[in-house]
């Protein structure tokens, strides 16, 4: 399952966006980029993503809410949130969402990593 | 002519009040000797010496033996006479002021004209001739009076300056009536009336003896007698009256240091010609002064703190050259170990151009004042301190989220560096672009913290000058992130042409930030199209600069205008309601001043109005 090595990170910081993708692509995976859920909404290939790394807090749209959205389509790709800051609310309304992680955006990077992996079929590193 | 050598009792009479007042013009020439201003007493002296010799030479013509001694004693008896007439006319134009000029000197030169021709003619210018004498029973003595005789042809000069001397006082004396307060007054009618009458009286009766009508000696002496006793009286009233002008003066004096050093005023006096300084009491005291060293200006300033002493020396050299009004505060050191403030306040006063004679001024201890005044700049200061603590507060979470994007990016970016590093694959191009990440994101949330540090550093007051623009730019990097996460369009529009405010920077973007805030909350009630806050300026009345914030929120409701500033007051379920009072403390500390108005539109704008560079700041 070769799309399951896709990994979409949306987030409005550039800076955030680059060093996510750069850490997953060193774990050997294939991270584009969006910089809102506006975005990422109106990619036609959003589907084929095996992980979404998403920050709760965007420019437009939040990122449950485009969770929210996705699920509506019917589009079960699992997402991980990843959040500046650490409301109790927003945590809530995501894992009754059915998040498949909730992170930090200070937790390390590893963990990060080792969610996805266990989100994806595990990749042949390199 | 000879000195009579036994007197009657008439003659004693006669001596003792020429003695009195020989004795009282000494006391007036004494008087005038030791004061030059006082010239009336002079002109009193020479009538009172005048009538002396009058008097003496009416006591020789009583006692004469013969026609030609009575005769000699008449024509002496001139001399004194003339002395009389132009001693009481000096006098009272010296001593009332009036008198008309002409009159004075026409009857100095009539005067003249008698003296001369009674010291031409024979025996004198009463008479031609002077056949024989009598002696007549007079006051129970016996004395001489003349006996045949012929008037002079000239002696009817005599009674012209008579009636010249009558006119000229009564004039004077109406004019100064006239004008004159109620001593003068009273001067007048005392000496004009006296003067008047006894010259009407003597005359006639002279008159009466020269033609023989009466055989009586001339009575000048009894008749002249109240006019002296009137000027006497008026010159020792006017010595009265200066007397007690000096003691009432000397009663406000005390009167005037007793209000001063009830209400803590010292007061000093420093006199340029004599170089010395003279202090109240109080004045001795608040600078920790003795009496005996007050006197000089040196023992006062040694006192001075040395980093005010230049500023005040310039403040009163300045006051000096100027001749104009001066105040200064400034630190003393009454006893060598504590400090006093001092507020000064005085003027200088020049008699002479470029010379200053005199500099006064009122001492206050205002120590107290001065430390209230701190307290309560402390406090203020305090106050603000915790404003901004808790303005910032609000922001925490948009501030945590600037501070942990940029953590968060270096955590991955490292990590992935790390891997690369594992991997044995030396990506030199991606570990540079890394590290070149890294730093980047290194300065950002340094900059995110720096301006937080800023807001809530406890500090001085520092007044600078300050463009709009920059401060709205504080402001913007502050919300830019609270006001993405609600939705609010936040909008700077600059205006770079605007002169720089004055003020405290901090302190300002306080203030705008909470305006900026409270306009955010209230946008938030509007639907997502209409959450908008604009910040702008102007330049506003006075030529001060406004800074403005408007938005498209619901506007002041019509019971809060007057309320909103106060402390304590909020529409929020969340907050102390004190932002908006600690912002207009602010802004009117600055001397400048917070208003907040509906638009006709919609919405709200707060004016925040400053003081630029050319106005100052209050």
């Amino acid at each position: 399952m070769l799309f399951h090595r896709y990994v979409a990170v949306i987030d409005d910081d550039e800076s955030l966006c680059r060093s996510l993708a750069r850490l997953l692509r060193q774990a050997g995976y294939q991270a584009i980029t969006f910089p809102s859920a506006e975005a990422f909404l109106e990619d036609p290939l959003r589907t084929h993503f095996g992980c979404l790394l998403v920050d709760v807090q965007l420019g437009g749209m939040t990122g449950i809410e485009m969770h929210a959205k996705l699920l509506a389509e019917g589009i079960q790709t699992p997402a991980v949130f990843i959040t500046a800051f650490d409301d109790p609310r927003a945590r809530a309304q995501a894992e009754s969402q059915g998040c498949a992680g909730y992170f930090k955006k200070t937790d390390a990077g590893f963990d990060i990593l080792e969610m996805v992996r266990r989100l994806t079929v595990a990749p042949a590193a390199g | 002519m000879q000195i009579p050598t036994s007197l009657t009792h008439v003659g004693i009479l006669w001596s003792m009040i020429a003695a009195g007042a020989l004795l009282l013009g000494l006391v007036h020439f004494a008087r005038w000797l030791l004061e030059r201003r006082a010239r009336a007493d002079l002109a009193f002296s020479l009538v009172a010496f005048s009538f002396a010799g009058v008097a003496l030479a009416e006591v020789g013509g009583m006692h004469a033996r013969d026609a030609a001694e009575w005769g000699a004693w008449v024509r002496w008896f001139h001399l004194p006479l003339f002395g009389l007439f132009l001693g009481t006319a000096i006098f009272v134009r010296l001593f009332l002021g009036t008198g008309r000029r002409w009159l004075l000197w026409t009857l100095i030169a009539l005067r003249s004209v008698i003296l001369l021709v009674n010291f031409g003619a024979q025996p004198n210018v009463n008479f031609s001739a002077i056949d024989s004498i009598e002696q007549i029973p007079f006051l129970g003595a016996t004395v001489t009076v003349v006996g045949e005789s012929t008037p002079g042809p000239w002696q009817f000069l005599g009674l012209i300056s008579s009636l010249l001397l009558v006119v000229y006082v009564l004039d004077a004396a109406i004019a100064r009536f006239r004008t004159g307060d109620a001593d003068q007054r009273r001067g007048a009618v005392l000496i004009g009336g006296t003067v008047f009458l006894m010259v009407v009286i003597a005359t006639a009766f002279t008159q009466l003896v020269i033609y023989g009508v009466t055989r009586l000696p001339f009575l000048i002496t009894p008749a002249f007698l109240p006019p002296l006793m009137a000027m006497s009286f008026e010159l020792g009233y006017d010595m009265l009256r200066a007397s007690r002008l000096a003691r009432e003066l000397h009663d406000n004096r005390l009167r005037l240091e007793l209000a001063a050093g009830s209400a803590n005023l010292g007061l000093w006096e420093w006199d340029g010609r004599r170089e010395r300084i003279l202090a109240t009491r109080q004045a001795r005291q608040i600078f920790g002064v003795s009496e005996e060293e007050s006197g000089e200006f040196r023992r006062w300033f040694e006192k001075v703190h040395p980093d005010d002493a230049e500023r005040l020396n310039r403040e009163i050299s300045r006051a000096l050259e100027s001749g104009e009004e001066y105040a200064a505060d400034f630190r003393i050191s009454p006893d060598g170990a504590s400090t006093r403030w001092i507020s000064v306040r005085g003027r200088a006063e020049r008699n002479l151009p470029g010379k200053a004679a005199l500099v006064r001024g009122v001492l206050r201890d205002i120590s107290d004042q001065r430390r209230a005044q701190d307290e309560t700049q402390e406090l203020r200061r305090e106050l603000a301190h915790a404003g901004r603590a808790s303005l910032l507060g609000q922001l925490s979470s948009s501030l945590a989220h600037e501070i942990s994007q940029p953590l968060g990016a270096i955590q991955r970016n490292a990590e992935a560096a790390g891997m690369l590093l594992d991997s044995g694959r030396l990506d030199q191009e991606e570990l540079k672009a890394i590290v070149a990440d890294i730093l980047r994101d290194d300065r950002r949330a340094r900059e995110v913290i720096d301006r937080l540090r800023t807001m809530l550093k406890r500090r001085e007051t520092e007044v600078a000058p300050i463009s709009a623009d920059n401060l709205m730019q504080d402001v913007m990097a502050l919300v830019v992130a609270d006001a993405a996460s609600r939705g609010v369009q936040l909008e700077h529009r600059p205006s770079p042409g605007l002169p720089p405010v004055l003020g405290d920077r901090v302190q300002l973007t306080q203030v705008l930030l909470n305006v900026v805030l409270n306009a955010m909350d209230a946008v938030m009630e509007q639907p997502p199209a209409k959450r908008q806050v604009v910040l702008w300026s102007r330049t506003g009345a006075d030529a001060r600069v406004e800074l403005c914030v408007s938005d498209q929120g619901p506007g002041i409701a019509a019971g809060d205008a007057g309320k909103i500033f106060r402390p304590f007051y909020t529409t929020k379920s969340a907050g102390m309601g004190l932002g908006l009072a600690i912002s207009r403390t602010i802004a009117e500390a600055h001397g400048g001043l917070l208003v907040g108005e509906n638009e006709p539109g919609g919405g709200a704008t707060f004016r925040l109005c400053l003081p630029t560079q050319g106005v100052g700041c209050g």
